[in-house]
């Protein structure tokens, strides 16, 4: 164990005694945690708070709401490797529990925030690139398929999609899962693709329908 | 780690046992269960990378990779009843075909490559990948014998696990990550692992391919011929790739007990010898002074004529056989029965000849179990490439040590020795003060079977290990740090080369004349000998192995090509074995012990030989005293590939067939007795050395002999020997065939007495201050090997090695041309300054320069002393 985070909280709780690290927490999981958010809010930035405090009252409490004529559509809650969640879960706290239970995980407890105004086909594009550039290139399916990933999206994105290419990606979704690949790099880099599809379709198959990127 | 405990599992349904310790991938293979792989290979230790073997386990979150998944008890695998696993496997090879060339109609691996079938097998008809593949370095060369093609390569780690693991050459590596990752050396430099050939044949696509196979066929138009290499005495099991009757490519075949699945890179890409055009291809017959073509009735019958004539006017004591250590055993039985049985003489010899004394090694795989292997004067990477590939196993694998006795820092030396580099002509010194080390650490429990440990150790009083630093050069710390390694050790071996066998006492060779008699010759090995047996004997009786260099030296001893030994190495002198040999061969034989080669020369000097027969030897290239006297024979015949330095001295020269183009037979290093294959035909007339040897008898011997040489192949040759020689009675031609035969070893007493040797160190002679030792190299311009193009670029000029104290004192400096001076000659060289050799000596590699070392030696049987004069 190498966090800091973690290690912060060792002599706190040696100090004052587990219930009393306990009773920080507003749920089941004790402690404090660190959330940050990101993206286009009033006020990005990091917080101290109260393990499970929800993700409603992180954005606009903390963050301050989404900026002037800009509407919320989802969020990653745990960094680039964890699924979309959307309007319905804004109240649902962000702790190791609960989260899973809605289809996602905690990560880093650092969200990022996407708004009415941004591609969803775009974020998850830049993610991608990303993810492809960082598979360290040991195993098959990470190194050669998430290329593959990358260029499909980018192709949407650049208005060459074709009718089978979210048929495509979805099949890339089962196969650089879990349990598919070496380690859990392609299977992170899978989950945000994988939610998009689900919440996002529609702007998807609008990129394939339209030949281009409705927001470009 | 596998034990002999079973573990009970279901794969496919089907109920399969198999030892604890082996992996879900091996327990389906054995039971018959295909499983895709890339990454994983039999002989690598498995990585779990490719994810082309994925299977379902249930119980277990996932897939699974069954090449790294141990077995358990009751476990349940699905290979291919599990959808998702069969599902997962084909994404892989579409992942993996997304960025592979379309290159198969010119790509070398087409036809024999894992991923094509597994392409066509599991592939999805078409691509679903519409994107530009990635591109990376096609036609890379990575060294003189491969060329790399990135954009073939799945990163499978195959190549680079093989030269880390077995070949110790961490020379190959992934650069770079994800999808950019690509294999390369480092920094760019060539590779030079002498195992690199073996990459080719392991890696799973065509990303590596021979630089020498290139474009040359494609694969299925070889005809694949088992075959033995050549050009060591291991001896590796191959198969010769012929097309259009020429050697196109020579590929390991797999037997445990020798080579494994490998093969090293000379035994792989040295063979267009075989297809030379400078082969010789019908007989010479001198003709008014110069060698013109003749047929082969011509120039037997000129044969014949001329070895009756000298019988008849000098008898049989003027006429010599001189055999070979390269030809087969059919060849070399053959040979002495007829010098012996028709020319009537044991006037016969080789060079290179093993002495009787010494033991061959029982085993190459038990090697990898050793935990301590002493090397005296044997440089297995150089003379017999497969024994360091076994040595390696036992250090990287094991952890074994490797202690090095050798005036040369051989390349096993880099496993950290200890490195005992002695003076040449110190070793006998060394090797008791090591024995007196040994003694010191009190290793008593060993000795039990020796009834004179007292007395040894009264005769090794002389010899600490502080008083001969300073003749033999070696440090005492070496010395005792080798004794303490050895006094702990649990099963150490002792290998030796024919370099060791020079460390007799030196100085007395010199008290000889020339040409003293063969057992007076022998009598010098002896000293060499009974240390490596005294060793042994005081390590508690372990085995010490000798290591020859040619590959059929044992078989050249064993069929008795030597002046007092029948085949079987039985002696001439010995009544009953005679009238046996006698009753065989059809024809009374000489009781006399006949004259070894020395005597030979000896006797050429005096005008007493007349006549001489010379099988597959170049004596004349490797001295040139020799090749004079040669010269002065009246009636010299010359038997080999090429017309050789000692050809053209001979008046009929008679083609011979290669190991490619005749059926016979070979002894390996290990006393294995293997089966060579004709896999072409011999150019133009070369004819096999059975058949030669055969018809000339025909016309030589009278007519109720005639029935005595009625050989018609070599089978029947080999169908006599398993008559004649003693432990061939059940020669098993399948074995030999498959994968050799090993015959009974003689059992000899085991020895408990060690005999005191009187280590003479050398005179030192202020005016030749350096001692010259000579070793191989891996490549040189020896017989073969300089009709073999390819290998030829890797030769060195060359050179003599000489220790940076020793250069500083003599003012000399890398590069500087220099002149190699010894009371018996001289020879151009260029200095090589390296702290590879001990101080005090100088190494020069044979088989290199144009003028043979031999130039330098006085005898056969000492180092000589020298300066190095710029
Ligand atoms: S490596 Fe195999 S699949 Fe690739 S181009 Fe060569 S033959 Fe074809
Ligand atoms: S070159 Fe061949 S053996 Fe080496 S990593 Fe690539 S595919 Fe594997
Ligand atoms: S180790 Fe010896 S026998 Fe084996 S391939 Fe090399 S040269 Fe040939
Ligand atoms: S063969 Fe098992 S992961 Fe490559």
């Amino acid at each position: 164990m190498n966090n800091v985070e973690t290690l912060c909280n060792v002599p706190h709780i040696i100090g004052k005694g587990a219930a009393w690290f306990k009773n920080l927490s507003k749920t089941t999981n004790g402690g404090t945690k660190i959330y940050g958010v990101s993206g286009k809010v009033q006020r990005p930035g990091a917080w101290e708070l109260p393990m499970g405090t929800t993700i409603g009252e992180i954005l606009n409490e903390y963050a301050g709401g989404m900026r002037e004529g800009l509407k919320f559509r989802g969020l990653l809650p745990g960094g680039g490797s964890t699924d979309f969640l959307v309007e319905e879960h804004l109240d649902v706290p962000m702790d190791f529990d609960t989260i899973p239970e809605v289809g996602s995980r905690m990560g880093t407890g650092t969200m990022i925030i996407l708004d009415d105004q941004t591609c969803p086909v775009g974020m998850v594009h830049n993610l991608e690139r990303f993810f492809a550039q960082e598979s360290c290139g040991w195993c098959t399916p990470c190194r050669d398929g998430l290329p593959w990933v990358e260029k499909v999206l980018r192709a949407l994105e650049e208005g060459r999609g074709q009718p089978g290419d979210l048929d495509l990606l979805e099949r890339h979704g089962r196969f650089l899962w879990l349990g598919f690949t070496f380690c859990a790099l392609a299977p992170g880099a899978m989950e945000p693709l994988r939610s998009a599809l689900k919440y996002f379709r529609d702007d998807f198959e609008q990129h394939i329908r339209e030949k281009r990127c409705p927001w470009r | 780690m596998t034990t002999d405990r079973m573990v009970h599992l279901t794969i496919d349904d089907q109920e399969i046992g198999c030892p604890e310790g082996w992996t879900v991938y091996e327990a389906a293979t054995a039971a018959g269960i295909h499983i895709p792989t890339f990454c994983h290979h039999e002989k690598l230790v498995p990585v779990g990378a490719c994810r082309m073997c994925l299977v379902e386990i249930e119980g277990t979150l996932g897939l699974q990779t069954s090449c790294t998944a141990p077995v358990r008890e009751g476990m349940v695998v699905r290979v291919h009843t599990s959808p998702r696993a069969v599902e997962a496997r084909r994404a892989n090879i579409e992942f993996l075909l997304t960025n592979h060339p379309l290159d198969c109609p010119v790509c070398d691996k087409g036809g024999e490559c894992p991923l094509q079938d597994q392409a066509l097998l599991d592939g999805p008809g078409n691509s679903r990948y519409v994107e530009e593949k990635r591109h990376k370095s096609k036609r890379y060369p990575l060294g003189e014998f491969i060329v790399l093609d990135q954009e073939r390569c799945v990163l499978c780690w195959r190549c680079i696990r093989f030269l880390d693991e077995w070949a110790g050459d961490h020379e190959l590596d992934l650069f770079g990550r994800g999808a950019g990752t690509r294999l390369t050396t480092f920094q760019g430099r060539p590779l030079t692992s002498k195992w690199q050939g073996n990459t080719i044949d392991i890696c799973p696509v065509g990303a590596l391919t021979s630089r020498i196979f290139r474009f040359e066929a494609r694969v299925w138009e070889l005809t694949n011929t088992p075959s033995i290499c050549p050009l060591c005495s291991v001896g590796c099991n191959t198969f010769l790739g012929v097309k259009n009757n020429e050697v196109r490519r020579i590929t390991p075949r797999e037997n445990p007990e020798i080579n494994d699945v490998w093969v090293c890179d000379k035994g792989r890409f040295a063979h267009s010898f075989v297809d030379h055009p400078e082969r010789l291809t019908t007989p010479l017959v001198r003709r008014d002074g110069k060698l013109e073509p003749a047929t082969w009735s011509e120039a037997l019958d000129v044969v014949a004529r001329g070895f009756k004539a000298v019988l008849d006017q000098d008898g049989s004591q003027a006429i010599a056989g001189l055999g070979s250590t390269r030809v087969s055993n059919e060849a070399s039985y053959l040979f002495q029965r007829f010098v012996r049985s028709v020319l009537q003489t044991n006037n016969l010899d080789h060079l290179e000849r093993m002495p009787s004394g010494a033991t061959p090694l029982q085993s190459l795989p038990n090697l990898e179990h050793r935990d301590v292997i002493v090397l005296l004067g044997a440089d297995p990477s150089t003379e017999a490439p497969l024994v360091e590939l076994w040595i390696k196993k036992a250090v990287l694998r094991h952890g074994a040590k490797v202690i090095v006795i050798n005036p040369h820092k051989i390349e096993l030396s880099r496993y950290g020795g200890p490195w005992l580099g002695y003076r040449p002509g110190s070793g006998l010194a060394l090797l008791n003060s090591l024995m007196r080390a040994l003694l010191d650490t009190g290793l008593r429990d060993r000795t039990g079977r020796a009834t004179n440990v007292d007395e040894v150790r009264a005769w090794l009083e002389p010899f600490g290990p502080d008083r001969v630093e300073r003749t033999t050069g070696v440090q005492a710390a070496a010395i005792r740090q080798a004794a303490e390694l050895l006094a702990q050790a649990k099963q150490p071996i002792i290998l030796y080369g024919p370099n060791w066998l020079l460390e007799g006492p030196a100085g007395s060779a010199a008290l000889l004349p020339t040409g003293a008699p063969s057992e007076q010759r022998a009598g010098l090995v002896r000293p060499a000998l009974d240390l490596v047996a005294n060793l042994a004997l005081l390590l508690g009786g372990v085995e010490a192995g000798f290591v020859p260099w040619d590959h059929n030296t044992l078989g050249a001893l064993e069929m008795g090509v030597a002046p007092d030994l029948y085949p079987g190495q039985q002696p001439v002198t010995d009544n009953r074995v005679r009238s046996r040999m006698a009753s065989f061969w059809g024809s009374a034989l000489s009781p006399v012990r006949g004259l070894d080669f020395d005597g030979m020369m000896v006797a050429a000097r005096e005008e007493g030989l007349k006549a001489m027969w010379i099988l597959g030897a170049d004596p004349a290239r490797h001295c040139r005293v020799a090749g004079n006297l040669l010269g002065q024979i009246p009636f010299l015949v010359v038997q080999d590939l090429f017309l050789t330095d000692t050809a053209s001295l001979a008046e009929v020269v008679l083609p011979a067939t290669s190991f490619a183009e005749s059926d016979g037979s070979a002894i390996n290093l290990t006393g294995r007795l293997q089966a060579v294959t004709a896999a072409k035909y011999p150019p133009g007339q070369a004819r096999a050395d059975w058949w030669i040897i055969t018809q000339l008898a025909r016309l030589m011997v009278p007519p109720k002999q005639q029935r005595a040489w009625a050989f018609s192949s070599p089978q029947h040759v080999l169908d006599e020997m398993a008559k004649v020689l003693p432990g061939y009675r059940n020669l098993d031609r399948a074995a030999m065939l498959a994968g050799g035969w090993q015959p009974p070893r003689p059992q000899e007493a085991q020895r408990r007495v060690f005999t005191r040797v009187n280590a003479v160190t050398p005179k030192e002679d202020p005016e030749y201050p350096l001692v010259l030792c000579t070793g191989r190299l891996l490549y040189d311009r020896g017989a073969l090997l300089h009709h073999a193009e390819p290998v030829q670029h890797v030769v060195p000029e060359g050179y003599v090695m000489i220790h940076p104290g020793d250069a500083g004192q003599y003012g000399l400096a890398d590069g500087d041309g220099v002149s190699l001076v010894s009371r018996a000659g001289r020879l151009r060289s260029t200095v090589r300054v390296s702290d590879e050799v001990a101080p005090g000596t100088v190494f020069a590699p044979l088989n290199v320069n144009d003028a043979p070392l031999s130039v330098l030696f006085d005898d056969r049987w000492t180092w000589p002393r020298v300066q190095v004069v710029k």
